[in-house]
Parts: C-alpha cells; structure tokens; sequence
C-alpha cells in the first residue's frame, strides 16, 4: 500500500512531462528561396522536433515538381508563385527534399525531425 | 538519374530515414562494451561456463515439431516460393518499369535479401529449405532420374567460387547503378540460374550449395547464430557423405543431404542457444575465413559510404580522377569496394599472428584465423539489424501495396493497392536505443564465444586467456566501428 503514492507521483510527473511537450510543439517556418535548383548552404538542413506545425515557404525561379520524401508530400513550383506547405512533424527521422524537373531530379535539403 | 558527389550511395534500394545516434549514447555504448568485456574475462578467468558442448532440444519429439519439419510442409513451402521467384521473374520483365511501383526491387533488396538475412540469423537455415533454384533442379532430377554429377569438384576450391560470387552480388548491391531498374535486376536473375544450373549439373546439387553458391553460403554463416540446428545422429551415413560434413564427434550438422537420408530416428532438428552454432569451427577451411570476412566487410562498407568521412574521400578521388568522366563515382565505389575486404584480411590476420603468439605459439596462425572467424559474426549481425530496422520497417510496407498490384500495372487484387507506408510505425527514440542495445549484446556473446572455442583449442588455460587479449582489442574496435557509424550525420546533399 506504501507503494501506491510513489506510483502515482511516477504518473503526475509523466503526464506533467507529457503535457508540457505537446504545449512546446511550435510553429516553424522556414522561407526557402530555390535558386537555379539549389538551396543556399544555410537552408540545406531544417531541423524542428517531433510535434512541430511546419511550414515551409518555397519560390523559385524556375519550375519544378518539389517531393518531402517519407511525409510524401508534393508540390508545383512556378516563378513568382511562393508555395507554402503545411504539415506536423509527427514521424522522427530525416527525410530527403527533392525536386524533378525536366532532365533533373536531386536533393535539395534535407528536413530532419528530431524526437522530445 | 546521374549522382553527384557527395550523395550518399543508398543501399539496394529505397531510402533510410534513420536520424543519427546521438553523441553522448553512442560513448555510453562503447563504454558499456569494454566494461561488458572485462565482465566476461572475469567470468571466464574464474570457471569455463559452456566449454563442453551446448544445450540442445529436438523438437521433432513433439507433434507440432513433426509438423513443421514434414516433408509435405517443406514442400509446399518450396512451391510458394518457385511460384514467387517466377512471379518476381515475371513482373521484372513485363512489368511497369518504375522502381517502387513494381515488385521486383522491393522484393529481392528488402523482402529477400535483408529480410533473410534477419530470419537467416534470428530463427534458422530457412534458405535451405526454400531455395527456389534448389527446389527446381531437384524436381528435374526426379523427372530425368538422378545423374552422377560429371566432374569432381577440386578440393582446393574450398569455398572461392562463393568468395567471388558474393564481392560480384555486394557490387550489384552497393555500386551498379541499375539495381533499381526490374528489367536489369531481371537479367541478373536470369544469369544467376544458368550460372546456378550449369554449375549444380556439374558438380552435383549439394556440393555446389555448399561450396560455390554465394546465398547458400552466406545465409549459411548467418544462420550458424540461430537457435536452430538439423543434426544427424548417424555416425555411419555422416562419415560416408559425400560432403564433408560430419563433425568432430562423428555426426553431421547442417547437413540437408545426410538428413533426408537417415533414418527418422536418427534425425534431429535442435533448439539451441543463440550462437551456439559459431563454436562448430571444424569444416571453416582459408577461403571460408575469407568468405566470412567479405560479408563482414560489405555491410561495414555499406554504412561507411553514407559518413561524411567517405564523402570526403570520395570528393577528393573525384577530382584526381577528372580524366575517367562520368564513371568516376562507380570506379570509386569499387575501389572502395574491394579496398574494404582486403583491409579486414589484413587487420584479421595481424590479430591472428599476435593471438597465436599470445597463446604460446600452441597453434598456428592460419589454425588462429580458422577457429576465430566465426566469433566476430555476432557483432556483424547486430550492426546488420541496426542498421536495416526501421529500413525494413518501412520500406517492408511497400509490400502491402505491390501485392496487390506486382506488375504496376494499375491492378488491385487485395484492395490493398493505395496502401500508403506509415513512417511513424517506429520513433527515432526506440530505434537508437534497439541499435545501440543489439550492438553491445553481438560484441558481449562474440567475446563469449571466442573464449569458449579459446579453452577448448589450446592446451593450456592460461595460454587461452592470453589469447584473448587480442582478440578482445579486435573486438572492440570493431564494435566501435560500428556504432561510430550509426552516430554519424548521413553526408549533405550539394
């Protein structure tokens, strides 16, 4: 009988953890500029956290057909056109950003989401 | 699709979306293995658990035991897989020719050949029973009555045709461009049986399953892990096969010929501890050293190849060899290839000099090499599984689509065919933790097992605790590798 407080402390703090980390999903939004195909070096590696409402805000300048692998989440990009994608990371892991186009298809970037 | 360098050359097929084990856990995990290590000498220096022999259990002393190993299970558990391989066959010919909408890629690089890898080592000897190219030209040789094999297969062979067999397939799996495409992985099928056929018409089935057969082999090693084990108990029959297969006590292990011909009293189909196998050292002749150190080696190179250290070595190779154009990444990669397995002979048989003179100069360096190669393949296991699980998990689910469509022709057989794969089916979080714990679990039972075939190889105690010493440095470097490699950032994409 001693015990059942301990093991309930155990399931407050749980919980208190728990709740805390959903209220610490935030929103990201990353404004990603394509530019002949390619990202700059900084944008190359998103990292957000599991629970995260992403966003990520494309423009290029030329068009492209932009694939978020393992989240398989597909976009067209036109010139002056900025196309934004919304998701919540819920899956970990690190996930290739890749565009097709006429005679191409590369990685761009990765997205990595990281666990809690 | 041209590669560009720096990205990564992605095993087989499909992608990984593993994240990289944290810093601070891959440290606890080394730390865990050396202290882990220390724990068993003490253990070892104290009494010999384990020494003489294994537990073993027949299970075909109880019904569901004799159910499972029935012939007529075994045969339709043949038939469904001939009727895969043609199916496989089949849809990479005809099929629509996009990687992930027909079934062949996804079947032969994850079903197949991790996928038994997995089974191979966790469960038991599945390929030898299965073994579709087996199963069709036993079948022929029932219809046409069973010929002599026409020429002899040369003992000094040893187990080289599987050596060059195997470096042939990891080139195919880690290099070749085209693995993904049906069509050519198709053609490669179709080799491999002429090459299979002509080679079991004439050497005999069962030597060429033993001796030359690359899949055989390996899965063979893998399974020698297994709790699993076919033995037979028939000294008479096992001295008189004509494989070399009976064991130091006179009778056979893993031997699918001497087992269909023995009594059925005399068979028996074992539970045994895991790893037990790895102890059984008598039939590994110098090519099978080097056969087992080639399958160590490639599923390091595999991992190695997505570090940033390769990707910096291969950037630099890229531009010292600007003359060779575009075959340059596919050159590189075969360099690095079979650089790889040569390094491990290497290293393995300066370990092996040093344990010998460790030991007193009892044995032999190559007797050294012959009884401890099979120690280190608990550690490779478990980087195997490391290093596949979530890629199995996820790129598996693949399956449930291609089932119901194979050919990528639009059909929906199942209902199954806009099966989407879940990625969160396992967290970064539980993945770290099952690599990290698999790893240092294969590096304590091969230190376990090297101890073990130790004691019971050199004459004296002390000579074969000394031994060990070098083995234990091996041992630990090459765990480290490993998790070194599971703990580094995947290279960037330029």
């Amino acid at each position: 009988m001693t015990r059942r407080p301990a093991w309930s402390t155990v399931l407050v703090v749980a919980l208190v953890f728990v709740a805390t980390g959903s209220v610490l999903a935030e929103p990201r939004l990353f404004e990603l500029a394509l530019k002949d195909g390619r990202l700059p070096e900084s944008q190359r590696l998103l990292r957000v956290r599991q629970g995260d409402e992403v966003t990520l805000k494309w423009t290029t300048d030329q068009p492209f057909t932009l694939h978020v692998h393992g989240y398989d989440l597909e976009a067209k990009l036109v010139p002056q056109t900025p196309v934004e994608l919304r998701f919540t990371a819920r899956a970990t892991g690190r996930f290739p950003l890749e565009i097709h186009g006429p005679g191409t298809e590369r990685t761009v970037g990765h997205l990595e989401v990281h666990p809690r | 699709m041209t590669l560009a360098p720096g990205e990564a050359l992605a095993h087989g097929f499909g992608q990984r979306y593993d994240l990289p084990v944290p810093l601070w856990l891959w440290a606890a995990a080394a730390a865990a293995a050396v202290a882990l290590s220390f724990v068993i000498i003490g253990l070892f220096v104290k009494a010999s658990p384990g020494v003489r022999g294994y537990w073993r259990l027949n299970l075909l002393r109880f019904p569901p035991g004799r159910v499972l190993a029935d012939r007529r299970v075994r045969l339709v558990a043949r038939l469904f897989s001939v009727g895969l391989l043609v199916l496989v066959l089949g849809a990479s010919i005809t099929g629509n020719q996009s990687p992930t909408r027909n079934i062949a890629p996804t079947f032969i690089w994850v079903a197949w050949w991790v996928g038994f890898a997995y089974l191979s080592a966790l469960v038991g000897n599945l390929w030898a029973v299965v073994n579709p190219w087996a199963a069709i030209f036993g079948w022929t040789e029932t219809l046409l009555g069973s010929r002599r094999a026409t020429r002899r297969y040369p003992a000094w062979l040893g187990v080289w045709p599987a050596v060059a067999l195997f470096l042939a397939f990891a080139w195919l799996e880690l290099i070749y461009t085209g693995r993904s495409i049906p069509a050519q992985l198709g053609h490669v099928i179709i080799g491999y049986s002429v090459l299979t056929w002509t080679a079991m018409a004439l050497f005999g089935r069962a030597t060429w399953l033993r001796q030359g057969d690359p899949f055989a082999t390996a899965f063979g090693v893998l399974a020698r892990f297994a709790p699993t084990e076919i033995r037979v108990t028939n000294r008479e029959a096992c001295r008189r096969c004509e494989l070399p297969c009976a064991g130091p006590d006179g009778t056979c292990l893993d031997c699918g010929v001497c087992f269909d011909r023995a009594a059925p009293a005399r068979r028996e189909w074992n539970a045994r501890p895991f790893a037990a196998g790895l102890t059984n050292t008598g039939d590994v002749s110098p090519s099978m050293v080097v056969f087992v150190l080639l399958l160590l080696s490639t599923v390091t190179f595999d991992g190695f190849t997505a570090t940033p250290a390769w990707a910096g070595l291969e950037g630099a190779l890229y531009a010292a060899l600007a003359p060779l154009g575009e075959a340059r990444l596919t050159v590189i990669g075969t360099l690095g290839l079979v650089a790889f397995p040569l390094l491990f002979v290497l290293v393995y048989v300066a370990f092996a000099r040093w344990m010998a003179w460790m030991g007193d100069d009892q044995l032999t360096t190559g007797t050294v090499a012959r009884l401890f190669v099979l120690s280190l393949v608990p550690i490779a296991i478990a980087y195997h599984l490391a290093h596949y699980f979530t890629y199995l998990l996820i790129q598996g689910q693949l399956l449930i689509r291609l089932a119901s469509d194979p050919f990528g022709f639009g059909w929906n057989l199942l209902g199954t065919a806009r099966y989407r794969p879940d990625i969160g089916i396992v967290g970064a979080r539980s993945v770290w933790y099952t690599a990290v714990v698999a790893i240092v679990l294969g590096h304590v039972i091969a230190v376990y097992v090297a101890h073990v075939v130790a004691l019971r190889e050199f004459r004296d105690r002390h000579a074969a605790l000394r031994s060990q010493l070098p083995m234990l440095v091996l041992m630990v470097s090459y765990t480290i590798v490993s998790l070194w490699i599971i703990a580094q950032p995947i290279v960037e994409s330029r």
